[in-house]
């Protein structure tokens, strides 16, 4: 087997192959990409079900403008930045956001997936995002996609509108604050 | 925070999805042992990981149905995007062809509309009739000439006699 055609497949190559009509290819990049695009519509956002129609209505907007994907950017970034802009124009025509946030969306800590041992209380991880969502945005999304998606601060800065240093900086000021509100009782 | 808290905290998201390669690891260890304000933004961080969000149950099987859709060139309008279509295929590709189909559909109504404002200027312009001026808004109505010409359609006036017999006589046929 073409070692191309594995589970480590990069992103580019099965841009490739689903731009020719492989539907397995395009099967991979949405398995791969789906959460991260709910994700950052629902930093956005903040309601989940908002957040769950522009993940979607972005990824097929990536997938009509497959043909217009040159690969000067990761197909990630690329993706995220039409889901960002997708979510951002829902927030525009919905007005303001909801402020209740968390309530009803999953996280890892429900499913039962360890994390890591140092967790110590799904309560308390749940406190944290509540914490982390009353940061400014770009400070919150700084962290979130750092963290949740592994992205570098070049990425963040792209999909937040910053520079890469703007990124890193709204990353610590993010960090700081988080852990001033959480040292609050 | 220093130079070296700077660089130990840009990495601890990837220390805590494990996503740090190993040979990195050892010096934001060391770091980590002497340094509790970096060690209190990993446990930060470690909570956080903990609560990530995760996409509801359905969503990728409904982006990828539709994503397969909109992929799929057949069928631009048929049943996939009809009243029995799934929802992803009613907001995947039927909706996305639709767009497609209409689209060009409103050019050209576009362009007819065109070509009549062109025509009714080519007989009649604001500037060469005062009764257009006076009416004074910024929108022009649209309506033909007195003489009925409007763009495209021949103009006869020019024609002889025996051309005019021979355009009627191709006109009966």
């Amino acid at each position: 087997m073409d070692s191309r055609d594995g589970p480590d497949t990069p992103d580019e190559v099965l841009v490739d192959q689903a731009r020719s009509g492989n539907e397995a290819a395009l099967d991979r990049l949405v398995s791969r990409h789906h959460g991260t695009a709910y994700r950052v519509a629902l930093g956005i956002l903040r309601d989940p079900d908002m957040a769950a129609d522009a993940a979607q209505d972005g990824f097929l907007k990536a997938i009509r403008a497959l043909d217009r994907f040159r690969g000067e950017a990761r197909f990630r970034t690329w993706l995220l930045t039409i889901v960002s802009n997708e979510a951002k124009g829902q927030l525009r025509k919905k007005g303001r956001r909801r402020e209740a946030v968390l309530d009803d969306v999953t996280l890892v800590a429900d499913r039962g997936v360890p994390v890591d041992d140092a967790v110590v209380a799904v309560e308390e991880a749940r406190r944290a995002r509540r914490l982390l969502q009353e940061l400014p945005d770009k400070q919150r999304l700084a962290v979130q996609l750092r963290l949740d998606e592994g992205l570098s601060f070049r990425e963040v800065g792209e999909l937040i509108g910053s520079s890469e240093g703007a990124a890193r900086v709204n990353y610590h000021h993010g960090i700081r604050r988080l852990r001033e509100r959480m040292e609050r009782p | 925070m220093n130079d070296r808290c700077a660089m130990t905290q840009d990495r601890l998201p990837d220390l805590v999805t494990d996503r740090l390669p190993v040979g990195d690891r050892p010096a934001v260890q060391d770091h980590l042992e002497q340094c509790a304000e970096c060690r209190a933004s990993l446990a930060a961080l470690r909570l956080l990981a903990a609560a990530t969000p995760v996409a509801p149950a359905g969503l990728e099987h409904r982006i990828r149905d539709a994503a397969r859709l909109a992929l799929d060139p057949a069928d631009p309008v048929g049943e996939a995007s009809g009243p029995g279509a799934s929802p992803a295929a009613q907001t995947g590709r039927g909706r996305l062809w639709a767009r497609r189909w209409v689209a060009p559909a409103w050019g050209l109504a576009a362009a007819a509309a065109l070509v009549l404002l062109l025509g009714r200027g080519l007989v009649s312009t604001p500037e060469a009739d005062p009764d257009l001026l006076a009416m004074g808004g910024d929108e022009i109505p649209l309506f033909l000439a007195d003489d009925g010409m409007v763009a495209g359609a021949p103009v006869l006036d020019g024609l002889t006699d025996e051309d005019l017999a021979l355009l009627l006589e191709e006109m009966e046929r």
